[in-house]
């Protein structure tokens, strides 16, 4: 049984949490529709896999100003900002959309949406499109990554590949590869992918990381990010990101745990550090679903590997140079910006 | 040329020079690598000498990519005037770590020579 942590006067914001001059570019952030209205009234599911989610997020959210907020609903992107950029002190953010349609009408991360979002705060918020071969068949797909690209601005696209009652495979050269090869016409170079931890009851196995080999060695000029840590598939991802110089892990969601169980997460952060490398590691805090950033950020600039964990697994310690590649640096790098020239200009357009 | 363009100049023909050096090296070292279907890459040399070096091959996804830097790359690259370290991706370990290899490696270099005396 989860039980409420005893209540605390401590509600993070910006100047709470020590983030002593590291540029903060969340990889992944969401404006959910999680609405009753967005849910899909032809699939007798859709509502037990929202509160499944909903779920989800209420065990991993910590603090007092998470704690009050509703989450069964369309966010707005004024609460995404003041939850994203003024609570947690974040510098710039991608929202991204979750191309999720077996439960939404309009997915659970709408593109409209996410792009509203990017709209209103262009200095600081890119905005990642979405799109699925299975939902309105591959043609619909590929004029979406059109439309998204060309007409929206879209930077990186974002796919989930597990689906109900079927789903596709990353590797699948008739029905995957033509995404890969239209957003590569479009120069878009970073596609994300949804793995492990599935939101409802699709099968776990649908969302192994293996079948990104295949795209990540036809692909090379391509950059393969992968979330959640692909759970349960962590070894499986440990190799291919190993492996592949092109795959790279958004630890979306998974810092948050620095604060539940934070020797998993020294165990996991050393394992990456020390078989992976950090330039492969980015940070993502999923964003609205399990709350303000500011909570885990705080926890993650604070986790240490502790001895005994460097001695008996060879885990390097984590420094300040990991937690700004981290936090900022190697996204910046893979979404080509330049943080010192992005620092001045959002200084100068401070009010 | 002004006095600062010329040690611009001077400082970027310094680390081509040491680059190349650093990749005839690498040359060598890849035969080693070979033999277990493994190899290395040369990203960059910085410009205080860093080489930051990526694994390739079976090497790339081997738990064992410290040893193999510890006990082969980094020994046959630091001896090169002006590297001042040797750097790639998931080889980063803890200093107890490093500690056992370089121990280890004494420990092996120190029965060699005494075997070769023998």
């Amino acid at each position: 049984m989860w039980t409420p942590r005893p209540h605390t006067a401590v509600v993070f914001r910006a100047e709470s949490v020590l983030l002593d001059g590291i540029f903060i570019f969340d990889n992944v952030i969401h404006v959910y529709d999680m609405s009753d209205a967005n849910l899909r009234a032809d699939r007798p599911d859709a509502r037990q896999a929202r509160e499944q989610l909903l779920a989800s997020g209420t065990r991993g959210r910590s603090g007092e100003y998470n704690a009050g907020l509703d989450y069964a609903k369309r966010w707005s992107i004024e609460e995404i900002y003041e939850m994203v950029f003024v609570q947690a002190g974040t510098d710039m953010a991608m929202a991204q959309v979750v191309p999720l349609f077996d439960w939404y009408n309009d997915y659970f991360a709408p593109v409209h949406a996410q792009h509203a979002m990017a709209a209103a705060y262009p200095d600081r918020v890119l905005f990642c499109g979405g799109a699925d071969p299975i939902y309105r068949g591959l043609s619909d797909a590929l004029e979406q990554i059109d439309h998204q690209v060309k007409d929206l601005g879209a930077s990186s696209m974002k796919f989930y590949n597990g689906h109900l009652p079927r789903s596709w495979r990353c590797d699948d050269e008739q029905l995957a590869y033509p995404l890969y090869e239209r957003c590569r016409t479009l120069g878009i170079t970073v596609l994300q992918f949804h793995k492990g931890v599935p939101i409802g009851l699709q099968n776990v196995e649908d969302l192994r990381p293996n079948d990104l080999q295949a795209p990540a060695r036809d692909f090379p000029d391509l950059s393969f990010v992968v979330h959640h840590l692909a759970l349960p598939y962590f070894d499986e991802l440990v190799s291919i990101a190993a492996r592949f110089p092109n795959v790279y892990i958004a630890l979306s969601g998974i810092l948050n745990y620095c604060l539940i169980a934070p020797r998993r997460m020294q165990d996991i952060l050393g394992r990456l550090l020390l078989e992976v490398g950090v330039d492969k590691l980015l940070w993502g805090s999923e964003a609205a679903l399990l709350g303000s950033p500011a909570p885990y950020l705080d926890a993650f600039l604070k986790l240490e590997i502790p001895e005994t964990m460097q001695s008996d697994y060879g885990y390097p310690q984590i420094t300040r140079e990991d937690r700004e590649l981290i936090l900022g640096k190697n996204f910046a790098r893979l979404m080509n910006i330049d943080l010192d020239q992005k620092r001045t200009e959002l200084a100068a357009a401070a009010p | 040329m002004s006095s600062a363009t010329g040690q611009a100049a001077g400082a970027r023909a310094d680390r081509d020079d040491l680059s190349t050096r650093v990749a005839g090296r690498l040359e060598l070292v890849e035969r080693v690598l070979a033999s277990h279907a493994g190899g290395v890459q040369l990203v960059e040399v910085s410009g205080d000498g860093l080489v930051r070096l990526r694994f390739t091959g079976m090497c790339a996804g081997c738990m064992l990519k410290p040893l193999t830097m510890a006990a082969v790359v980094a020994p046959a690259l630091s001896d090169i005037a002006g590297v001042t370290g040797v750097d790639a991706a998931g080889t980063r370990v803890s200093g107890q770590a490093h500690a056992r290899v370089l121990a280890a490696q004494a420990q092996e270099a120190a029965t060699t020579a005494g075997l070769r005396h023998a």
